[in-house]
């Protein structure tokens, strides 16, 4: 008999938003930026991230666990060491995405030490401002450093 | 006398060269547990210009003046600009306000569902992102469009009160950047 494909491990809840990434344009650079709707489950150790155009269609299904990184698009299937690497891949920019799950709940990412700030939290080189997540699910991280980056969030209600 | 549905696309490609309507569209995951609902505003003027403009649950516009496509999302302040040929290809935008139907899909009538008549159009080059469309007509007027994405997911756009024009006004299809918005052009 056909045996099913094992069941999706169960992540736990969906995030579900849109997202930007923005790179400021530089000397020799112009302003970059990629929009997704996205949806995001797990932990670091193991979960998925879903991209989506705006027609509702899935334009890349993400998956990790056990140091193994999957990523799913309409062009086939592609392995990743590390989620930054996927994150350069489907976001254009290595944003911590490990690190993301945490700052989306409004709280710094255990790995790393953290300095509060008057709009949120400063880490790993990012300004992360939480301080409309609550009432507006809008989360905006900043990276400084060149090509500066900046990454905003708004969460579906 | 039952519809050709692939006639009626043909002859709605080729007679219809303006048109508005309002939408409304339902996303169902593959394991049909999940469904988004979504709504808001279409209009089209051949060749490639479109203006979908979503209202709810929240705003999007997505503009195409037939050479450039802008994508706003108020909620993130981000207008980004692509060149229409990386937007359009053989996504569903190209079957509303493309020229060719025959040169770019595969068409092929399907059995009548939810009072409509249905074709079956596949991409003839592999897109990759999208697996099918299926359009659904009422006799000759376009009542639906499903969208099958390459990971089962279905996105079906129904329109109401669809009107056809013999064109619309050129600023239809303009985007004007709101004041504030950050612009990245790709």
């Amino acid at each position: 008999c056909v045996s099913a494909p094992p069941a999706p491990p169960d992540l736990g809840p969906i995030t579900t938003g849109r997202m930007v990434v923005r790179v400021a344009a530089t000397a020799n650079q112009i302003a970059k930026a990629e929009n997704a709707a996205f949806e995001l489950a797990g932990t670091e150790q193991q979960g998925q991230l879903k991209l989506l155009s705006p027609l509702g269609t899935v334009v890349a299904d993400a998956h990790w666990q056990a140091g193994q990184v999957t990523l799913q698009t309409g062009d086939g299937t592609r392995q990743f060491e590390s989620m930054e690497a996927l994150a350069s891949e489907t976001l254009g920019e290595a944003i911590p995405l490990g690190a993301l799950l945490h700052w989306l709940a409004g709280k710094p990412w255990p790995q790393a030490p953290a300095q509060p700030t008057a709009q949120g939290f400063e880490q790993a080189g990012w300004l992360i401002d939480t301080s409309a997540l609550a009432n507006e699910g809008l989360l905006l991280a900043r990276r400084p450093a060149a090509p500066a980056l900046e990454l905003r969030v708004k969460l579906d209600r | 006398q039952a519809t050709d549905a692939t006639e009626a696309l043909r002859a709605f490609v080729r007679d219809a060269k303006a048109g508005r309507a309002s939408f409304t569209q339902t996303v169902k995951s593959p394991d049909g547990k999940k469904t988004k609902n979504s709504s808001g505003k279409f209009e089209f003027s051949r060749p490639n210009r479109f203006r979908f403009v979503y209202e709810k649950p929240y705003a999007q516009t997505i503009v195409s003046d037939g050479q450039k496509v802008w994508f706003h999302d108020p909620d993130l302040n981000q207008v980004t600009v692509r060149k229409l040929g990386d937007a359009l290809g053989s996504t569903p935008a190209a079957l509303l306000a493309g020229q060719t139907m025959d040169k770019d899909f595969e068409l092929k009538n399907q059995p009548d569902a939810d009072g409509l008549a249905w074709v079956l159009a596949t991409p003839r080059q592999k897109d990759g992102a999208i697996q099918s469309l299926r359009i659904g007509f009422k006799g000759k007027q376009l009542a639906a469009l499903e969208i099958a994405d390459s990971f089962g997911q279905r996105s079906m756009l129904q329109f109401n009160d669809l009107q056809i024009e013999a064109s619309l006004p050129p600023e239809t299809f303009r985007f004007t950047v709101p004041a504030g918005a950050d612009v990245a052009e790709q």
